[in-house]
């Protein structure tokens, strides 16, 4: 069983996969255009079937996508709830540093300041 | 990961000390920072809404480059890295902001793949966020 991660912070195992391109791209393509499977989305990236499949595994285990088996195919979508924190987290923060730089910016064109 | 780049006037020098003074940190950060400028030293930051956070020094090139960590001091939030890089540009300064997550086990845990998350600003994340809430949940 999967400990859903406390409020407020992301779990160490989202960002792990968010680090990497391919996977965030992945993702991107998935939560436009899922459930795909490994067979259709491999043509799209300049690496090897198999990293794909590499790449899908590591997402799925950090719980961002589930997968679905239809008849000989495995097919992925992505779980949205699983990246609520994390993105609570880039936005929280992305407003912080527009606050902050702006009240530099004031500071800095204060005329007479130092 | 969340990266900022603005440009901003004065030389490098001067937005150094705008930077790390920790009276001038008090105006624009809204933010009580207390640290000594060597790589490895502890530093700590209270807020204005009385937000403690805990912090370590990492990197300090004057003029240059700040690079430092910090977590809320009651151990409930996300560790992450910030990084101040500063350029002359013209007359004044290109200040490039960036604030990655790293491991929440250890606060001293290697960052994530720094090289990686570069090109990343996390907008798709906030799409997805907001596509869900039906609202914008990240500029």
């Amino acid at each position: 069983m999967r400990l859903t991660p406390a409020p407020g912070r992301p779990d160490d195992s989202v960002w792990a996969a968010l680090a990497d391109p391919t996977r965030r791209r992945l993702l991107d393509q998935l939560s436009r255009g899922g459930p795909l499977s490994a067979t259709e989305l491999a043509p799209d990236y300049p690496v090897t079937r198999q990293a794909v499949v590499k790449h899908l595994a590591a997402l799925s285990g950090a719980g961002l996508l589930r997968s679905e088996r239809h008849g000989r195919e495995v097919r992925y979508r992505v779980v949205p709830e699983r990246l609520d924190a994390a993105a609570g987290w880039l936005a929280e923060v992305g407003a912080s540093w527009d606050s902050r730089l702006e009240a530099l910016r004031r500071r800095l064109e204060e005329p007479g300041t130092r | 990961m969340i990266r900022r780049r603005v440009e901003l006037p004065g030389g490098p020098d001067r937005l150094w000390t705008e930077l790390t003074d920790p009276e001038s940190v008090a105006d624009w950060m809204g933010t009580t920072v207390e640290w000594e400028l060597t790589p490895g030293a502890p530093a700590r930051f209270t807020g204005d809404d009385g937000s403690r956070r805990v912090g370590l020094v990492e990197e300090v090139r004057p003029g240059e480059r700040l690079r430092f960590r910090w977590w809320p001091e009651d151990d409930t939030g996300q560790v992450s890295e910030v990084t101040y890089d500063l350029e002359p540009h013209g007359d004044g300064t290109l200040l490039t902001v960036t604030e990655r997550p790293t491991g929440s086990d250890h606060p001293a845990a290697p960052a994530h793949d720094a090289v990686a998350w570069t090109a990343w600003d996390g907008r798709a994340l906030g799409l997805w966020a907001s596509a869900r809430v039906g609202a914008g949940a990240c500029a």
